[in-house]
């Protein structure tokens, strides 16, 4: 067989080089990833932490099957559930929502969402204050549908994303 | 080539955003906003230095068949430290860009720079070209993300201060703004127009 393409010539040294190269970066990552592991695990869980408890003003949180149960001098005075809505406008909505002994909402939480950025993202606290019209309300107090009509205003160009975090709310209290 | 001319060619003449086009993928995603531009902007500006001294210094121990997969190695090796030090130091800017960090492996301007200028140069002038490219595409990366973020939501420097550590420092212009800016097709047109800018530029200097 006639070959017209010259096949590279492998000599040890070669291979040697860049294996060791790879060995160096290999290294290199390990030793990054012992040194910062601790950190970033702590990082983690204290950014999740401060989420949590800034729902509950603070409160104590023992962590229980569904969500946290919250504690306040001992007693406990409600609790934090997370909750999927589906019926958002590009997707699943994650929810936290901490709720009284009597159910009534402390307040709710967007975790994770598919909103459309500028619109329907206004339902994060970081960028409208729209998800602490809830704090406060319960079951039989509110009309849990959009104002008007119901008790809720929604976010003007993002009805269907309102409406979802709304019946969201309104299902887990009625659970 | 001398500091000046690698200057120049990597601020403006061959600018990696404006006149490669390369990195196009983080450049169009994180500028929607001033500080996320400036985290992927900076990280981005390390690693490229980085990525290009060790390039270079190494670059007489590769070969014609395995110098593509080492540079990518060396680059992608730079990209996980960077971003293990920012979930280290910086995890709340980490939970809005850490996506796109990892996606800096992606950017061709690194490759690009490496297989172009490092692998061909001394230690010196590589590091140099890495960190003049690196500027070019933060300074680009800000200028998106100032334009967009100003027009398209009305506020300039929102969540800075996940960078900074100090208070927050968001400056409110606008109740709204031209949204299409913030959502992805305004950063293909934000980006149209600074290419035409460029050009009406120099085609006035010439």
């Amino acid at each position: 067989m006639t070959t017209s393409i010259t096949t590279p010539t492998t000599t040890p040294m070669k291979i040697l080089k860049p294996t060791l190269l790879a060995l160096t970066c290999a290294l290199l990552l390990v030793l990054a990833n012992q040194l910062t592991q601790q950190t970033i695990e702590s990082n983690q869980r204290h950014y999740e932490e401060q989420v949590l408890r800034e729902m509950v003003n603070g409160a104590e949180l023992i962590k229980s099957m569904a969500g946290y149960n919250v504690f306040q001098n001992g007693a406990q005075i409600g609790t934090i559930e997370p909750f999927t809505s589906t019926r958002g406008y590009n997707g699943k909505i994650d929810l936290l929502i901490a709720l009284t002994n009597d159910r009534e909402v402390i307040s709710v939480r967007v975790t994770q969402h598919e909103e459309t950025p500028g619109i329907g993202d206004k339902i994060e606290q970081d960028v409208s204050a729209w998800i602490h019209q809830f704090a406060g309300r319960s079951k039989g107090d509110t009309d849990w549908t959009l104002y008007p009509g119901g008790d809720i205003d929604a976010i003007s160009g993002a009805t269907i994303t309102s409406r979802a975090v709304t019946s969201a709310i309104a299902e887990v209290l009625s659970e | 080539m001398t500091a000046i001319n690698l200057a120049k060619d990597g601020l403006w003449k061959n600018n990696p955003a404006l006149v490669q086009l390369l990195g196009l993928c983080p450049l169009l995603a994180t500028s929607n906003s001033f500080a996320t531009s400036l985290g992927l902007g900076l990280t981005t500006l390390v690693v490229l230095t980085l990525s290009n001294f060790t390039i270079s210094l190494v670059r007489g121990l590769l070969d014609e068949e395995t110098r593509l997969p080492v540079q990518i190695l060396v680059i992608a090796t730079f990209v996980t430290l960077a971003d293990l030090s920012l979930q280290y130091w910086f995890f709340d800017m980490h939970q809005r860009i850490g996506l796109f960090v990892a996606l800096i492996v992606t950017n061709c301007t690194l490759l690009g720079r490496a297989e172009a200028f490092a692998s061909k140069n001394p230690i010196i002038s590589s590091t140099f070209d890495g960190l003049m490219m690196g500027t070019g595409f933060l300074l680009a990366l800000l200028l998106m993300g100032t334009i967009r973020e100003v027009a398209g939501n009305g506020t300039l420097f929102t969540n800075l201060h996940l960078l900074t550590g100090t208070p927050d420092m968001s400056i409110h212009i606008a109740d709204s703004g031209f949204l299409l800016l913030v959502l992805p097709p305004g950063a293909f047109l934000t980006l149209g127009c600074l290419i035409a800018c460029k050009n009406v530029i120099d085609g006035a200097s010439r």
